[in-house]
């Protein structure tokens, strides 16, 4: 048993790694084995559970909700996960002729939404523009932000104007919940009604909705996609917890499971199933807020990053499975800069946590932690009380908050994730001082700052990968956030499921998915 | 007073344990054997054993519950006594964390328990001795608490005020108040008509003297071997709470805390779960043990 779970551990880490000499990391199969077959009901299992389906609320990362998503909003857009080029969806283009400054969005023609009315630029606009409102409540209202205004040119298409150059914006899109736009005439008739008849342009509509249990779609028959999707329907549970969700795989209850953990990955493969993982540059990182006491001083975050043994970490919190990511690219990326993000060292650690007690203010510092989320908060105490003048205590919060507790800043360490495949926009997003709320660290520093405007101006590749070691160089000085484990995500599933397509952060796209019976 | 007539009562009924002496014609009844119970015993052993080591857990030798002494998912090793369970996820002592995990899990069941009994048994006597609109009153919160299942009900307490010790045992005695007034109650309802508490009554006595020096004397016995049995099971609600992350806030361990945590290794590392599982277990066992040997042993010279 132990050795298989080894070999197959192996495998899977050798599949990561291959999959990871491409820019970009999927291993999903080029092109179908087999002839899909038409028909039956897929069972999905992610881990966000929504609380409405206002597409604005739901979360596009793998871990979130993507397959509620993409069923009922299909996508704008998707990128080729080894290449990372654009590729159309909804939209027919998308493209800049000006560097980055202004965009021009072309509709698809005839597509309809699921309620019969007209998929237009105008709905575009809608979706768009209300992302970046306070009151609508998004999580990435900060990147609704890089739009300063859209102006409608006719009935499918608009130009998008940006708040400042941002050239690689569509990949900004299809790593968010802007990918997905819902009908504006379903969403100004109020949350209530919306939520009891989401309409969109997706491969599925909404059949039954049980709130915190199941949601039922089924096939949309207008698809704009001819002969897709493939199945009737799906079921899509959301199951927080990763145990419990392998369990639903293992117990035959799902067909699909959505998962980030390379433990569980393993155990699926041991017992048969298929694992399809997807790894990503950046990784898993304990996040500090410089923005308030006590990690606004430098040297408390030095002395934090200095105390903890990540490999020690890694064994504790991901079993062995994990992958400590050594430098802020991946090795086989174009940006790689060979700039270590992390030194563990007890001395300098315990230096420092002294210096900082003597000035009267000895580290104590809370985590925020989520429900199932405790096994890291217990490895970092555990570590941490080996030294003197450093405490940290445990801050549970609800599950229903892990959106918009980093957009709020109501923390002082998160464990969260930094998470790009070009760069751009993403760790412009992450850390500058001008991105907003989806810089969670609330890093300002003014190297940073240009480092980061050069690395997304900079127009060869040359340019931009100078720029990016200015800023791995100031990342390890600064010490915003501690990476803990490559960006993994992927899904598990029964080897009857075929057909899985995944895109920016791991977005799981059922509209290819079929059962093989 | 009541209490004397009771013990004598029993001590006047020896006749059939005594060898029959008599004549021809008489058979010779041997004495009754007088069980004692391996069960009980065992219960009572593991109890002192477990409330010891609770208590001193301070000047035991044990490495704290939040320090690594090995590397993760140690198996038991006997022979290094923190390692003589293992280590868990984060490679703490699991002996450690065990006995200081116990000193939650009895702390906030005692507290718990004592509170629920204190408060409940005040509620029921006020409602059984003085009955109509009190009664009813008393009666009916009793009732809307009983009628919510015990863990929706500590759930919604502990969502709302976030985890931690004073929230769960508030939660708990709110959760143990109503079967202790039910069952004071009945007692004060069933004592209050007796000839003794007329009598006081006529020499004078006030209802507080009533209550206190008369009827609750008589109700102690019964909810005494009531409580090991409540106890028992608040040690198992907070088991659940801190299985669904509810309970005590992490690192301080609690069993059912220690069971969650290890749950998703349980195939790789059993006794991560097993050892505070067993733990769990032989004290609830022991408790309800205890209780049921109480019970009989007062109800035994209740009747008499």
């Amino acid at each position: 048993m132990k050795k298989s779970t080894t070999a197959a551990a192996l495998v899977v880490a050798a599949a990561i790694a291959l999959s990871g000499c491409a820019s970009g990391g999927a291993s999903s199969d080029p092109a179908p084995a087999a002839n899909p077959i038409s028909g039956g009901i897929a069972r999905v299992v992610e881990a966000g559970t929504p609380t409405s389906l206002d597409p604005a609320l739901l979360q596009n990362t793998g871990p979130r909700m993507p397959v509620t998503g993409n069923s009922l909003y299909g996508q704008l857009v998707t990128d080729d996960p080894v290449t990372g080029e654009i590729k159309m969806g909804l939209l027919k283009e998308f493209a800049t002729s000006d560097g980055g400054k202004t965009f021009t969005v072309r509709v698809r023609e005839g597509v309809k939404f699921s309620d019969g009315t007209p998929f237009t630029a105008e709905a575009v606009k809608f979706g768009w523009d209300r992302i970046k409102v306070p009151t609508t409540g998004s999580s990435v209202i900060a990147t609704g932000a890089l739009v300063d205004n859209i102006k409608i040119v006719d009935e499918l298409t608009a130009t998008v104007t940006m708040a400042k150059p941002t050239p690689h914006f569509p990949s900004a899109v299809l790593f968010t919940q802007m990918n997905w736009i819902g009908s504006p005439t379903a969403l100004q008739a109020g949350a209530e009604a919306f939520n009891a008849k989401p309409v969109g342009a997706g491969p599925f509509v909404l059949e039954k909705w049980t709130q915190g249990d199941v949601l039922k779609l089924k096939k949309n028959q207008n698809y704009y996609v001819p002969d897709l999707p493939h199945l009737d329907g799906l079921e899509v549970r959301g199951i927080a917890d990763p145990s419990l969700a392998y369990n639903a795989l293992a117990s035959g209850q799902a067909d699909v499971v959505m998962t980030i953990s390379q433990e569980k990955a393993a155990n699926a493969v041991d017992a048969g199933n298929v694992a399809t993982p997807y790894v990503l540059g950046g990784g898993n990182a304990l996040i500090m807020n410089t923005s308030k006491a006590p990690f606004d001083d430098v040297r408390a975050r030095q002395a934090v990053s200095y105390a903890l043994d990540l490999d020690k970490l890694s064994e504790a919190v991901y079993g062995g499975f994990g992958e400590l990511p050594k430098t802020l690219f991946k090795a086989d990326s174009p940006l790689f800069a060979d700039v270590p993000v992390h030194t563990y060292d007890r001395e300098k650690a315990q230096k420092l946590f002294n210096e900082l007690a003597a000035e009267g203010k000895p580290l104590t510092f809370s985590m925020a932690l989520f429900p199932g989320g405790s096994a890291m908060f217990e490895a970092i105490q555990s570590q941490l009380s080996q030294y003197q003048n450093v405490k940290v205590t445990a801050n549970q919060r609800d599950q229903s908050e892990q959106g918009s507790l980093p957009v709020k800043g109501d923390f002082q360490m998160l464990s969260s994730a930094i998470v790009f495949n070009d760069p751009d926009p993403r760790i412009w997003l992450a850390l500058h001082g001008e991105a907003g709320s989806s810089n969670y660290s609330r890093l300002n520093d003014a190297q940073m700052n240009t480092a980061l405007n050069a690395g997304r101006d900079g127009k060869t590749i040359e340019e931009r990968a100078a720029a990016y070691k200015k800023v791995a160089e100031r990342f390890q000085e600064l010490v915003p956030m501690i990476l803990t484990n490559v960006s993994y995500f992927g899904s598990i599933e029964s080897s009857k499921v075929n057909g899985i397509t995944m895109y920016g952060m791991g977005s799981l796209a059922p509209d290819t998915l079929w059962l093989q019976p | 007073m009541s209490i004397t007539t009771t013990k004598s009562a029993v001590k006047a009924t020896p006749n059939t344990t005594r060898p029959s002496s008599g004549g021809p014609g008489v058979p010779y009844i041997p004495p009754v054997k007088k069980q004692r119970s391996v069960t009980v015993w065992f219960a009572y052993f593991w109890l002192a054993l477990i409330i010891l080591l609770a208590t001193f857990a301070w000047v035991l030798p044990l490495a704290p519950y939040d320090a690594p002494v090995g590397s993760p998912r140690t198996p038991p090793k006997p022979g290094d006594l923190d390692l003589l369970f293992g280590t868990d996820k984060a490679g703490r002592s699991i002996l450690a964390r065990t006995i200081w995990g116990a000193q939650i899990s009895l702390v906030v069941g005692t507290v718990a328990g004592l509170s629920g009994a204190f408060l409940g048994t005040v509620l029921g006597l006020i409602a059984g001795y003085y009955r109509k609109k009190v009664d009813w009153v008393i009666t009916l919160v009793a009732d809307v608490l009983l009628a919510f299942p015990v863990l929706i009900l500590l759930l919604a307490i502990t969502a709302i005020f976030s985890p931690s010790i004073p929230t769960l045992v508030i939660g708990l005695t709110v959760a143990s108040i109503p079967t202790f007034m039910r069952l004071a109650r009945a007692s004060t309802m069933s004592w209050a008509s007796r000839e003794f508490v007329r009598a006081a009554k006529n020499m004078g006595a006030g209802d507080f003297r009533i209550l206190t020096r008369e009827i609750l004397p008589n109700l102690l016995p019964t909810l005494s071997s009531f409580l090991p049995i409540v106890v028992a099971g608040l040690i198992v609600a907070e088991g659940s709470l801190s299985f669904l992350g509810l309970g005590v806030p992490p690192p301080t361990p609690s069993w059912g805390g220690m069971i969650n945590g290890a749950s998703e290794v349980l195939q790789r590392a059993p006794h991560i779960v097993f050892v505070p599982a067993i733990a769990l277990f032989l004290t609830v066992f022991s408790l309800n043990q205890v209780g049921d040997h109480l019970r009989c042993k007062f109800d035994r010279s209740m009747q008499g």
